[in-house]
């Protein structure tokens, strides 16, 4: 593995990981689910469990089925699941083994190779408009400035080859920090309302509820189950209401999201994310800062998929550990390790724990 | 979070994830997951 750059180490983990959470391949070709034995354990990342390949439970999915089902009200295993994943890795889920997220990463590095052509045709259009509304020398000025904008857009991280597979960013997926920070919380709405609250209180006469998060918004139903079991049984369009449509048109927003901005879906909308992000304090796996050594840069900024500041302990929550701005820190002031769960001294905690680069750890000075 | 009060925290949420699998098991959640896991989910793919 020491010859594979940090960037393959990490796809190479992504990949694997998708791949044994959906290991019943054959189910695409048959349009079936699998329906073995294994399905009751919870795999950690967001993987629709009627995808034909799964080969385990939805954890997300199956918090909801357990709060709607009047039996139980609550779901012991499926929350200790989660608690167990959340402490050994936390969000390092959302980075190394979330098939979703890969999947974003993917069709993000798509759009980012392939996409030129629908831009410059988007951007041709603008200008044409420009130049009809604003009259022949208005739109010969006009022309200039959007291929500045496209030009200046694509330097951003350019030059590694590990970029163009979903990386790479432009100066398009940066919005305004405090708009944006506050559409980041859109994720924590969805998990206690969606997730846990509809469930149990939005029920039928014989106390049923549904998992809403999944029939009104998770796109993941759509993309890994929906597509291929229609493509295989197109007899079900006929079930086909207004909440396949609904959802259709989520995937629609999802895929422009998911192609402008890099883990669109993991920023704003992912409640497993949301509760990962709770235990971003205790888990074993930890981004480390070492304020001394950095350098004020801002690479790590740059290079972000998350588009956070990995330097500020306000955005640990949001961090995904994917470890990219460790690999590209030119004092080594970042490192991407796992922590022993029981002995660590409070002095390397308060030093080496994303902090502020203003205040070091005074027993080391 | 200092070093005391971290290595509390994980063992409390150790002791809580492992004492709430072995609750979920023994109530039974394990053959609703898989009840649900093994069906199509309709509402999952839109057609619920």
């Amino acid at each position: 593995m020491g010859r594979f750059s940090a960037f393959t180490k990490r796809k190479l983990v992504q990949c694997t990981a998708a791949l044994l959470s959906n290991a019943n391949l054959r189910g695409f070709a048959t349009g079936r689910i699998y329906q073995g034995k294994a399905k009751w354990i919870c795999v950690p990342g967001l993987n629709c469990y009627s995808c034909p390949a799964a080969v385990g439970a939805c954890p997300l999915g199956a918090l909801q089925t357990m709060l709607a089902d009047p039996q139980y009200k609550m779901s012991f295993y499926v929350l200790g699941m989660l608690a167990a994943f959340g402490l050994v890795l936390g969000r390092a889920v959302c980075g190394w083994l979330c098939p979703f997220g890969l999947l974003q990463e993917l069709w993000r590095g798509l759009w980012v190779r392939w996409g030129k052509p629908v831009k410059r045709i988007w951007a041709g259009n603008r200008r044409a408009a420009e130049a009809g509304s604003m009259g022949v020398e208005g739109g010969h000025g006009a022309a200039v400035g959007p291929d500045k904008h496209e030009g200046a857009g694509d330097t951003t991280g350019s030059g590694n080859a590990g970029d163009m597979a979903g990386d790479r960013r432009t100066s398009g997926d940066r919005p305004a920090r405090g708009f944006e920070k506050r559409l980041r919380h859109i994720k924590y709405i969805f998990l206690g309302v969606f997730v846990v609250l509809m469930p149990l209180f939005a029920v039928d006469a014989f106390g049923f509820g549904a998992p809403y998060f999944c029939e009104l918004i998770c796109p993941a139903g759509m993309l890994e189950g929906a597509l291929p079991i229609l493509v295989k049984n197109p007899g079900l369009f006929r079930l086909a209401g207004w909440v396949f449509w609904l959802k259709a048109g989520i995937v629609v927003v999802f895929l422009a999201g998911a192609a402008m901005n890099t883990r669109f879906f993991c920023k704003y909308l992912c409640p497993l994310g949301a509760i990962y992000g709770l235990f971003h304090r205790i888990s074993l796996v930890q981004l480390r800062f070492d304020a001394v050594s950095c350098v004020g840069c801002g690479t790590c900024e740059k290079v972000c998929p998350m588009d956070i500041d990995p330097r500020k302990p306000e955005w640990r929550g949001e961090c995904i550990r994917c470890g990219k701005c460790a690999g590209r820190c030119p004092g080594g002031a970042l490192r991407l390790t796992p922590s022993h769960p029981l002995l660590e001294s409070s002095c390397e905690q308060n030093h080496h724990r994303i902090a502020p680069p203003t205040k070091p750890c005074a027993k080391l000075r | 979070m200092a070093g005391r009060k971290l290595m509390c925290a994980r063992v409390a949420v150790g002791l809580f994830a492992v004492s709430f699998i072995a609750a979920g098991v023994w109530r039974g959640e394990t053959v609703s997951v898989l009840r649900k896991a093994v069906n199509v989910c309709l509402e999952c793919i839109g057609l619920g």
